[in-house]
């Protein structure tokens, strides 16, 4: 240090200056104070009495500005609690009393360095005089959004939170005040001995269940809203002591959650669900793949079976045919064939004994459709062949002799067996034109002359190279025709 | 609490352009100061005395 009178250097603890006799004991005595105050300050700082620092700080100052310690402790509190330019003020002012050898340099630099934080802390700064403005000009709402953001921006900047505490406090919102306490009590961690906050906290500390308080005031008429603080009622005790609940509800959380729900639903129609329909529909398709084809195989096992159904029903009924036929069909139809053959055979054998006529009649009975064996029928064809002629000639002599009252009719005409030999004459050969013509003669003998001449014209017409024909020609110009 | 009292109390912090103004507005003043203006003072003045004597003794 230098003699206050000369100037001169003078060494550490020197009573006097040696250049110029002067008495350094009260000067030293000064510069002890100002360290005294110093290291109050340290300690006061140590334990964030800041406030009670500054004060000290600045009394040591007052007593020795060169104390480049205290001015730089002063700096470095100034800066704890948001006051940037006061703490680069006194760090400048140190750097100017001691160019070397001093820390200001390392927290200007620090400062500095960084231009965004610089600009930081200016925009911050810039922020909280805008708050204030607004909050004296009556726009609480406004200070209290600026000065959000700028307790957000720089938390320990104590004069932000202590006036955001004050707006929260002013407010009618019953939760401001939970707010306002929540700030103090962030705040006060930092200076624990800052009046401002601490008059605060006991306005907010300072409620008790009154109820002669507030019977009072509620008989008073409500005066100006802004001049005095409003009093926490009796259930807003418990929560300047229960523990800080969130901020006012705000719609953005509930908005971001209802978008979520959206976008979870939107991801959920869009992506999830056409995913599961489309399984679903695969699954399904699978099983109706698997049905279809387990369908096809039973209806191929079906189509196999009937086949083979029909196949056993078509053995069982040749089965039962040939049974039927080893047992000669139904009784009926047996004993018609029985009859059948019994009377071919007996037709045949009146064949063979020449008995033309018999054997005819015995072949006329039987139904000739019912002979299935081939030899059957050849037999009944050349029987029938050589039997009906004949028969018709023998009945046709029959007939002749019954009209003419010849032979075994001698002397007695029977036109009625006449007729009925006569036209079973025809029945075995249509072709017998002397059985016609006498058919002929018997009608016209028994007065049936149209029937009569229907036989004739018949022998005409269709046998002209018949002998009978002149007869016809005859026996027609007798009846007038 | 009276909200305006209390909202006076706050004063617009100083811009970081402000800084310099600030630092020449820094009351610069101390004890040392002092002590050394009544040191040179006195110094002053016992050789004013003594020149006042002088000029006394020499009118004397």
């Amino acid at each position: 240090m230098n003699c206050p009178r000369c100037n001169a250097s003078v060494p550490f603890r020197r009573t006097w200056c040696s250049n110029c006799g002067q008495d350094l004991r009260d000067y030293w005595k000064i510069i002890s104070l100002s360290n005294i105050y110093y290291n109050k300050a340290l300690g006061q700082a140590k334990i964030r009495d800041l406030t009670g620092a500054i004060a000290s700080l600045k009394q040591s100052l007052q007593f020795n500005k060169l104390n480049t310690n205290a001015r730089n402790l002063l700096g470095l509190i100034y800066f704890e609690t948001g006051e940037i330019v006061s703490a680069l003020s006194e760090w400048v002012i140190s750097k100017h009393y001691q160019d070397e050898n001093n820390d200001a340099d390392m927290y200007i630099n620090e400062i500095q360095s960084n231009p965004n934080k610089l600009e930081m802390h200016s925009q911050i700064i810039r922020k909280y005089n805008s708050a204030l403005d607004s909050a004296k000009h009556g726009d609480e709402d406004m200070a209290i959004i600026q000065l959000k953001k700028v307790t957000s921006q720089n938390p320990k900047f104590i004069r932000a939170n202590q006036l955001l505490a004050l707006l929260y406090m002013m407010s009618d919102k019953k939760d401001n005040r939970t707010k306002a306490l929540k700030i103090l009590n962030n705040i006060i961690k930092i200076d624990v001995t800052n009046t401002t906050t601490l008059a605060y906290l006991q306005e907010l500390s300072d409620i008790r269940p009154k109820t002669e308080h507030f019977a009072v005031k509620a008989e008073e008429p409500k005066t100006s809203t802004r001049k005095t603080l409003p009093r926490l009622e009796e259930s807003d005790q418990y929560k300047t002591i229960t523990p800080y609940k969130e901020e006012k509800p705000s719609v953005l959380p509930f908005l971001n959650v209802i978008i979520g729900i959206i976008t979870g639903l939107a991801v959920m129609y869009f992506l999830i669900m056409p995913h599961m329909k489309s399984s679903q529909a695969g699954n399904a398709n699978d099983d109706f793949k698997k049905y279809s084809e387990d369908q096809a195989a039973a209806d191929s096992d079906l189509t196999v079976l009937k086949s083979q159904n029909e196949t056993l029903q078509a053995k069982v009924k040749n089965l039962q045919n040939e049974i039927e036929e080893l047992q000669g069909g139904d009784n009926a139809q047996g004993e018609n064939l029985l009859e059948t053959y019994e009377k071919l055979l007996k037709a045949a054998n009146l064949f063979l004994n020449e008995d033309m006529e018999k054997a005819a009649r015995n072949l006329k009975e039987i139904d000739s459709s019912g002979l299935e064996n081939a030899s059957a029928k050849k037999i009944y064809n050349k029987v029938a062949e050589a039997s009906f002629e004949k028969a018709s000639e023998s009945l046709y002599i029959q007939g002749r002799d019954a009209y003419n009252g010849e032979n075994e009719y001698a002397g007695a005409k029977d036109y009625d067996k006449a007729k009925k030999f006569l036209q079973e004459a025809l029945e075995y050969n249509p072709d017998n034109t002397d059985a016609m013509y006498f058919l002929g003669r018997t009608y016209q003998q028994t007065s049936k002359p149209e029937k009569a001449r229907e036989y004739y014209e018949k022998i005409i017409n269709d046998y002209p190279g018949s002998p009978r024909v002149a007869d016809a020609n005859s026996r027609l110009r007798e009846l007038g025709g | 609490m009276d909200f305006e009292a209390e909202l006076a109390k706050f004063q617009p912090s100083l811009d970081i352009e402000q800084a310099e103004d600030a630092i020449y507005g820094n009351k610069t003043t101390d004890v040392t100061d002092l002590v050394q203006s009544i040191i040179n003072n006195t110094v002053t003045g016992n050789e004013n005395v003594k020149n006042k004597s002088i000029e006394w003794v020499e009118e004397s």
